[in-house]
Parts: C-alpha cells; structure tokens; sequence
C-alpha cells in the first residue's frame, strides 16, 4: 500500500481520466479525497493533484483526480455531485470539459453565491467557506503592494509591506470582518478560520530601513577573512541588491509603443513611469560601474559612496506594481496574438516583458521571480504552438473524434453552459496538443494566464473582446 | 539553558579543497531524482548546519557563496526547488552546509558527515563540532520550489523535510572550504527580513535564533 500510495504524488495527472473536485475546505486533505472517491465507487485514485497559494502553500480548495479510467472519470460527476465533505457540497467537473483556471473561478463564484449557509458563529465549519469565497480569490493576492492603483493585479508578494488591501465583496448575510481598514495580507487567512473575533493583532509594518545596509557604509570595518578577496564580502554587502544585479548587461529597455498603449489602461501614468525607470537604472548601473558584484575588486569607500542596496520601498513597490502591469499586459496581448495565429509578436511581446522585468529594480523578489518563470513558460508553449500550428490541423481531425465521443458524455453534465462552439474547438486542439506532446506546461500557463484575465478583468482593465467573452461565459 | 558560545571570527582560519558538485546537474534531473526517491524511499529528509561566529558582540552566520555565476551548478541552483533568491543575472546565490540523510542514519550522525563532507579538513585531524539543537523545520509539500515551516492543511504527504541544526563550533578549527565556493560570514542583521536576498529558510534565521543566549567569547 505504501508504493500504490506515494506513487499518487509522484506525477502530474492524466486529463484524460481525471476530473476535478472542488469547493473544499482548505484543511480537507488528500487522504479525505482518496477516502470519498473511493466510497463512491469510482476506485482507487492513480493520481491527485491540489492547487494551492503559492505563497502560503494552503490549498485553494480544488483538485484535480485521476482515476483508473474515462468512464470512471466520467461517472464522477454523477456519483460524487450531491455529496459533502465536511459540509461543503463538492463541485466536480470533468478535466477535458473545464480547465483549471475556469474550476477556480466557478469555485469561487459559488461560495460568493452564498451556497454554505449563513455565518453564525457556531457554524464555523461553514464559515471559512464564506470568506474564503471572497477572499479565494483575493487569497492569492493577499500581499499588495503600497499604491492601490492596480486594485485587480496583485500576484502572491513576499514584499513585507502592508498598506491597505483592496476590500473583498462583502456577501449578504455575512457580518463585516472587524478589520475595516488595514487589513494585514495574512489576515484573510485567519478571517477564513472563522473566528473573526480572534484575529491577532496586525502585523506591525516592517519599516525596510534595516536592510539599508549600514554594512555598506562602514568604511572599513568588515570582518576579516583572511584567504578571501573583499569581493567575497563586496558581494555579501550587496547580497539582495536588486540593482547590483544588472551590471553586466545594461540595455535600456526598448519600449514598444503597443506596449505602452495596453499599460496605459492600468491607472498608473505607465508610459512615465517606464521611462522614469529606465533613466534611474541608467544612473544606478553607472554609479556601480566601478563594482563588480562577484570576481572583482570593490573599496568599501565605493561602495559607501553609491546607492543603497536596498531600493526604499516606494521604488520596489511602484517597480512590483510595473512588473506586474507588464506581465499581465503581456500575457494578455501574447495569447491574443496566439489564438489569432500571430506567434511571431506573441513571442516577441513574451520577450520583451521578461527582460523589463529581469532589468526592474525588484529583478531578485520572488514575485517577479515567479512573473518571469510564467513568462518564460508562456513563450516556450507559444513557440511549441508554434512549431506545432502547421500539425495542428491533423490533430484535430484525430482529435476531433474523440473529443466529439467525450463531448457528447459530457455535455449532458454541463447542459446549461453556453460553450462557445469555436473556444471548445480550441480548447480541443489544445487538449490534443497537450496529451500529444504531453505538455504540462499549457495548462499552467493557463493558470497564469486566465487567472491573471480574471484579475484584470475585476479591475477594469481593458482586455480584448475575445478575452472578455471568454471570461464572460466563464463567469456566467 | 539554551547557552551558545561564539567565538570571533578570527578564530578560525580557511583553507580550500576540492570542488564539491552537487549530485543533480539540472533543475529537471533534480525533479525527477525526488520523484523517483519519493516513490522509493518516502519523503525525503535535509539536514542543513547551522554555524556560528561572532564579530563585535553580533552573531553572523557561515554561507556558503557560489563561486561561479556562468557555471550549470550556478544556473540550475537558481532554478532549483529549494530556490527563492535572487535572479541568476550575475548576483551571488548563497546557501547553508546541507544534505540528504542516508537510509538508517540519524539525523545528527547525517548532519556530521555533511558538515564534515563540506567544511571539514583533509589532513586527518577532526574538527570537534557538536550538533546541537533543532533550530527550524520546513516542508516542501510538492517537486517544487516553495517550502513552507508548516505542513499545509491540506497536504498529509509533504515531499521533503528539511531540518536545521544548530551546530557548536570548537573554539578554533581550520575550515577546507571546496573551491567551487566561498565562505562568508553574514551578520544577523543583513539576513533580517531579506528573503529577497537569501530565501525564506536564511531569511528567518534571525527570528529562530534569538530564543539563545549568546555568550561572545
């Protein structure tokens, strides 16, 4: 049992005979999920997959099971849509029918709907549900950066700096949490235990000045090593010094008017603000002209001279907020290029958002490390579709068969969703592509994508009509 | 009775040995290893060490600095699992004396071999390093690269545990450091609150050691 157990961990399901399960708690484990599947007469689970918050790790409520055949995993729905797991009712969808991103917003769209029951105190089971329904979504967003002027985009930031949070939509029937204003990014998870009146005290802002670092400006005291050169400890002074980081290859980036055009969308004066950066990492990388970041021969008198190493909170906030701006723009505008068949700028646009953002003061944080991971993995998906655009048409009459077999089962299970004739199309190609090639990365690219379109989307930005149809029947 | 006794870094004098490669050259070799053994062996259990020196009544920490910014290593630990610092474009990636405990071994048996593996010395005598306690525990519950100090709720099969220990340093020792890296000392206040700069594991350090009461010799 230990080997058939641990092997469900081991790799990424296969869609085919997967399906996803979702609206849980976020304390319901696999072992609760591998119990029920069971119970339910659909089998064994082969493999399971939870999504979750990257930053925290909690899980987001869904996942995605794979059982040891189609028709099992058609069946699913049907066995398992009525039934609870610690009173939740559990929302299943056919992983060929639906994708990740759409499972998530469906998941979130049903707990808004109030389908638990009301708050009371004494119902605390239910009442995570509740506001892990508004903030499920905000949950990956629950760090957010200074200036609200990108309300929607918010990707998961380690960036210890607590302003004030967009507001979650209040649900009828549903008492305010007491923290009206300030609202720490941790918080929300601690409003889902339901226990509103328990909430610790908020994070005391952490003032960033402690890494200004004083190592910098000793002149010269550091400690004494004796067999290594200063650049050891030069290196160490600025170890996390974003701006540092760029020495070597210094280009100012090459702005493309498009791209300035999609950002101005975003509130902020983007278009300024680029060009403000660019002019500032210009200066900064000359000031470190004279310091080499690992190899070289730095004076602590250099160093006290030039910038901190450390940018102050308001550049790494407004730098966050550009990156941000900038990878979803990019997102967006790439997989609208794609589906128009243009790959070329498609992966052009990747491109250039990921050497912005690699340029950007905050090059070294972890969310920009995660937007320039995405980015890359969109680019190498779209130039895979690419190479592929031309076999993508045998493909689908292949696939058009057993897409059509699998369709016919399921769409009595989703009867009462309009499904764009022409998305499901390329949904299929995509799904084709995917098992053909066995391209796990698509569907995280999905993720990213779409649930960055459901961000840009809540925060009024401009996307393309397709995009916004297409949310739009998501949404329902 | 939580007494540490640090001793300042001129204390201790450095030489260099061997290169010290890790076992996985990329980032895929090093999913795929995890998930091989995961299937095997069960999760996977890290020790790291933690050392410590002090300079002007401050503790600072031992790091290992990687040395070549161009190599493989380089590029792949950037990308590993484990990985949440800076961007490969040049900065310096640092990390603590680490490794995989093998079948059957204890953990403060493991963490010996790796500490000696690492920054012991080649020419027969023996540093007198004492492992002492468990400073912070961190999970990894998916073959990726975010680790948390917690088991999720919802994950009852984490992939790896890394446990870190603080070790006792003699008063002297000679450290062989491999030359694929650099030994550096970092001050507790320049890890504070930087997960930017050295991930959340050496981030949190300062936080978990202040429970000890440092004694500067």
């Amino acid at each position: 049992m230990m080997h058939g157990g641990l092997s469900i961990f081991s790799r990424e399901p296969n869609r085919k005979n997967s399906f996803y399960i979702g609206n849980m708690n976020w304390w319901t484990t696999d072992l609760h999920v591998i119990a029920t599947v069971k119970d339910h007469g659909l089998g064994d689970v082969v493999c399971l997959k939870f999504f979750e918050n990257r930053a925290n790790g909690q899980s987001k409520g869904y996942c995605l099971v794979e059982v040891a055949s189609e028709s099992l995993a058609q069946n699913a729905p049907d066995k398992l849509g009525n039934i609870e797991i610690h009173d939740r009712k559990l929302m299943i969808a056919h992983a060929l029918r639906i994708s990740p991103h759409q499972f998530e917003s469906k998941c979130n769209q049903a707990k808004e709907q109030g389908t638990t029951p009301v708050f009371s105190s004494n119902s605390l089971s239910s009442s995570p549900g509740q506001l892990l329904g508004s903030t499920g979504s905000s949950g990956l967003a629950k760090t957010s950066t200074v200036k609200t002027t990108l309300p929607g985009v918010i990707p998961p930031l380690p960036n210890p700096i607590f302003p004030q949070p967009p507001r979650p939509p209040t649900i009828p029937g549903f008492p305010t949490p007491p923290f009206a204003g300030l609202r720490p990014p941790g918080l929300p998870d601690f409003a889902s235990m339901g226990l509103p009146g328990i909430f610790p005290p908020p994070f005391p802002p952490i003032p960033n000045a402690s890494s200004i670092n004083p190592f910098t400006s000793r002149p010269g005291g550091l400690p004494t090593l004796p067999p290594m050169p200063p650049a050891a400890l030069a290196a160490l002074g600025s170890a996390g010094a974003a701006v540092g980081s760029d020495v070597t290859k210094l280009t100012a980036p090459h702005l493309n008017p498009a791209f300035l055009q999609d950002m101005s969308q975003s509130g902020a004066n983007m278009a300024e603000m680029l060009a403000h950066a660019a002019a500032r990492f210009r200066s900064q990388t000359a000031a470190f002209s004279s310091m080499s970041v690992s190899g070289g021969r730095a004076s602590p008198g250099d160093r006290g001279k030039s910038l901190p190493n450390h940018p102050s909170d308001e550049e790494v906030s407004e730098t966050n907020q550009r990156n941000k701006a900038i990878s979803s723009s990019a997102i967006t505008r790439a997989m609208s290029d794609a589906q128009a068949g243009d790959y070329e700028s498609a992966i052009d646009t990747l491109r250039m958002a990921i050497t912005l953002i690699k340029q950007s003061v905050t090059a070294n944080s972890e969310a920009s490390q995660i937007m320039i991971q995405s980015l890359q993995d969109c680019l190498q998906g779209m130039e895979q579709q690419q190479q592929s655009s031309n076999a993508s048409k045998r493909y689908r009459s292949s696939g058009g068969g057993m897409g059509g077999g699998g369709g016919g089962g399921g769409r009595e299970h989703l009867s009462s969703r309009h499904i764009h004739e022409t998305m499901k199309d390329r949904e299929r190609d995509h799904r084709d592509l995917r098992d053909m090639r066995e391209m796990r990365e698509m569907r995280d690219i999905r993720d990213v994508r779409d649930f960055r379109d459901d961000r840009a989307m809540r925060s009024g930005h401009k996307i393309s009509k397709h995009h916004r149809d297409r949310s739009r029947e998501r949404r329902r | 009775m939580d007494i540490v006794n640090l001793y300042p870094l001129s204390n201790y004098t450095f030489g260099t040995k061997d290169p010290m490669y890790e076992k996985d050259r990329t980032v895929e070799s090093r999913f795929n290893r995890m998930r091989e053994d995961f299937e095997k062996y069960g999760m996977r259990h890290s020790v790291e060490g933690v050392l410590l020196v002090h300079e002007h009544n401050l503790p600072h920490l031992l790091l290992l600095q990687l040395g070549e910014p161009s190599s493989p290593l380089y590029l792949w630990l950037t990308e590993a699992p484990c990985y949440a610092g800076p961007s490969p474009s040049g900065t310096t990636f640092f990390k603590l004396p680490s490794g995989e405990l093998q079948m059957g071994e204890t953990e403060t048996e493991g963490m010996l071999r790796i500490v000696n593996n690492t920054l012991g010395r080649e020419d027969g005598m023996k540093t007198d390093w004492k492992v002492r306690d468990v400073v912070s525990n961190w999970w990894r519950p998916n073959f990726e690269a975010p680790q948390y100090p917690y088991i999720p709720a919802h994950c009852t099969r984490p992939k790896e545990h890394k446990r870190l220990f603080l070790l006792q340093l003699p008063e002297k020792a000679l450290f062989s450091v491999p030359r694929n890296y650099k030994l550096v000392a970092a001050p507790l206040f320049e890890l504070y609150d930087n997960s930017a700069g050295y991930g959340p594991v050496i981030a949190s350090l300062p936080q978990v050691l202040s429970r000890f009461n440092f004694v500067y010799i």
